[in-house]
């Protein structure tokens, strides 16, 4: 009975596969069907979680026993927020929002000046006292380079500083910034194609089950 | 055809024949392997001896990836899973994402724990999904026992033997993270790495995300960055041959494909230019 129930599975996602694919064609009802599955499923499924974490991280903590009564306080905020669909009292959902909203900034905000911007600029400018062979010098100061000549691109407050001579600084950063874009797009294309080898692999092996 | 020069039927192919010749660029090595070399990279290499590395005992966060991004991670996860499992280490799993539970049912059914003398509750247990993004990642960091009631099975965290030892982020030796979402990769620096900088982050991202998480490198607040895509070379490095190795050809195969697409467009693009009245 597994057995089956694992086959039809199989078929299933492979059909979804295939439609999911078919878009490089063009756009198509199949493909809608299959997004559109997706989707609904992934939301089916994340509200299941969200009811089970609700148990987990609120009720279980108050009922049947009273084990901590300060969980009472995010099921409040939880309820909050469906106020919005109250005519009058819908202001109320705005607190909610806002505890969420700003627990969420304060814990990414305080950490992030230490995280993406003292660490990143202590580490640029100790890449100038950084000893190496001469591959390493090189690519140090062609890193510098490009960061100083990046950076003074987007300086728009001065016209002059763009002007004359001075404009080859922007124009050597945009140059920089070209590459950095090739390469960012070069990566998407090979995510794109270990994502879609995957599939491959899944029809090929799995449903098609040629030998291996 | 008729009017029409070869340059601009090169600049005009169908995006159907493109896709149909990578398509098959991509099956034909998946069902006849050409067997090329598997030249191990650095950062795997690296991967490789920080696990290796890492002392008897050690506990060790495993964030693994969504269930969308699966495919994409399943060599690398799988691979590092073995290399886990064969080390005397404790594992804690994670799952950031809603779907993620998914995933590590399927990695355990592609990594047998018994099979490495490994326990569920001794050696290794799972905490399920914890909501809230780096907010879930802060609770953890600051005082597990509170941000884990209990494991993804519902079983009261008290009850899991492993479980007694671990307190807060001091804990932790390593964190291994699969993900394809850069608040995730860079909300463990946030929430981890700042806090306790000796902790070994190891991190595996989609290859998109490489530039963006390459800073965070450099200014060694990882210790180690992969990309998904090379997870063939971990395969090869550790002797378990899995999808990974099989991938690895049909993806030389696209990207061989691809490259001469790239070089076609260009050769039509400059030879048009210059027939207008040269290169600009």
């Amino acid at each position: 009975m597994a057995d089956i129930i694992t086959e039809i599975g199989i078929w299933i996602a492979a059909f979804l596969t295939i439609a999911i694919v078919s878009v490089v064609y063009r756009d198509n009802p199949i493909f809608k069907f299959a997004e559109h599955t997706y989707v609904g499923a992934a939301a089916g499924y994340s509200f299941a979680v969200a009811i089970g974490n609700i148990r987990g991280y609120g009720i279980d903590y108050l009922y049947p026993t009273l084990k901590d009564p300060w969980y009472i306080l995010p099921l409040i905020i939880g309820v909050l927020m469906y106020f919005r669909y109250h005519r009058t009292l819908y202001w109320l959902f705005r607190y909610g929002i806002a505890i969420v909203v700003g627990t969420s900034v304060t814990a990414a905000f305080v950490r992030s000046i230490e995280a993406d911007f003292l660490t990143q600029i202590r580490s640029t400018i100790s890449i100038l006292f950084t000893k190496g062979d001469a591959i390493t010098i090189l690519g140090n100061v062609v890193l510098v380079v490009a960061f100083i000549t990046s950076l003074y691109y987007f300086i728009f407050t001065f016209p002059s500083l763009h002007a004359g001579s001075l404009g080859y600084i922007p124009r050597i950063g945009r140059w920089f910034m070209m590459i950095a874009f090739g390469y960012s797009f070069a990566t998407t294309v090979v995510t794109r194609i270990d994502l879609f080898v995957g599939r491959l692999n899944f029809l090929l092996f799995e449903w098609l089950k040629l030998p291996t | 055809m008729a009017g029409k020069s070869i340059i601009d039927v090169l600049e005009n192919i169908p995006r159907e024949i493109i896709y149909t010749i990578v398509l098959i660029a991509m099956a034909i090595p998946l069902i006849r392997p050409l067997g090329l070399p598997v030249p191990v990279s650095e950062p795997i290499r690296k991967w490789y001896n920080e696990i290796e590395s890492l002392p008897p005992g050690s506990i060790v966060l495993v964030s693994h990836c969504s269930l969308g991004s699966y495919p994409a991670f399943d060599s690398m996860q799988v691979a590092t899973l073995h290399h886990l499992f064969s080390r005397p280490v404790k594992l804690v799993f994670f799952s950031i994402d809603a779907t993620g539970l998914a995933v590590y049912d399927i990695l355990l059914s592609k990594v047998d724990p018994k099979a490495y003398g490994k326990v569920y509750g001794v050696d290794y247990f799972h905490i399920g999904f914890i909501p809230g993004g780096e907010t879930a990642m802060k609770a953890l960091a600051e005082d597990f026992k509170a941000a884990v009631p209990s494991d993804y099975k519902g079983t009261p965290i008290s009850q899991i033997p492993m479980a007694a030892n671990i307190r807060n982020i001091h804990d932790f030796t390593a964190l291994i993270c699969f993900t394809s979402a850069g608040e995730t990769s860079i909300g463990w620096i946030r929430q981890w790495i700042v806090v306790r900088p000796e902790i070994k982050y190891l991190c595996c991202v989609l290859d998109m995300m490489l530039p963006t998480m390459r800073p965070y490198y450099e200014a060694k607040q990882v210790t180690v960055l992969v990309g998904s895509a090379p997870g063939g070379e971990y395969e090869f490095l550790l002797g378990k041959p899995g999808s990974g190795i099989k991938k690895a050809d049909a993806f030389t195969g696209a990207q061989l494909i691809l490259l001469v697409f790239i070089i076609i467009g260009n050769i039509a693009a400059i030879a048009k230019r210059m027939g207008k009245g040269g290169v600009r």
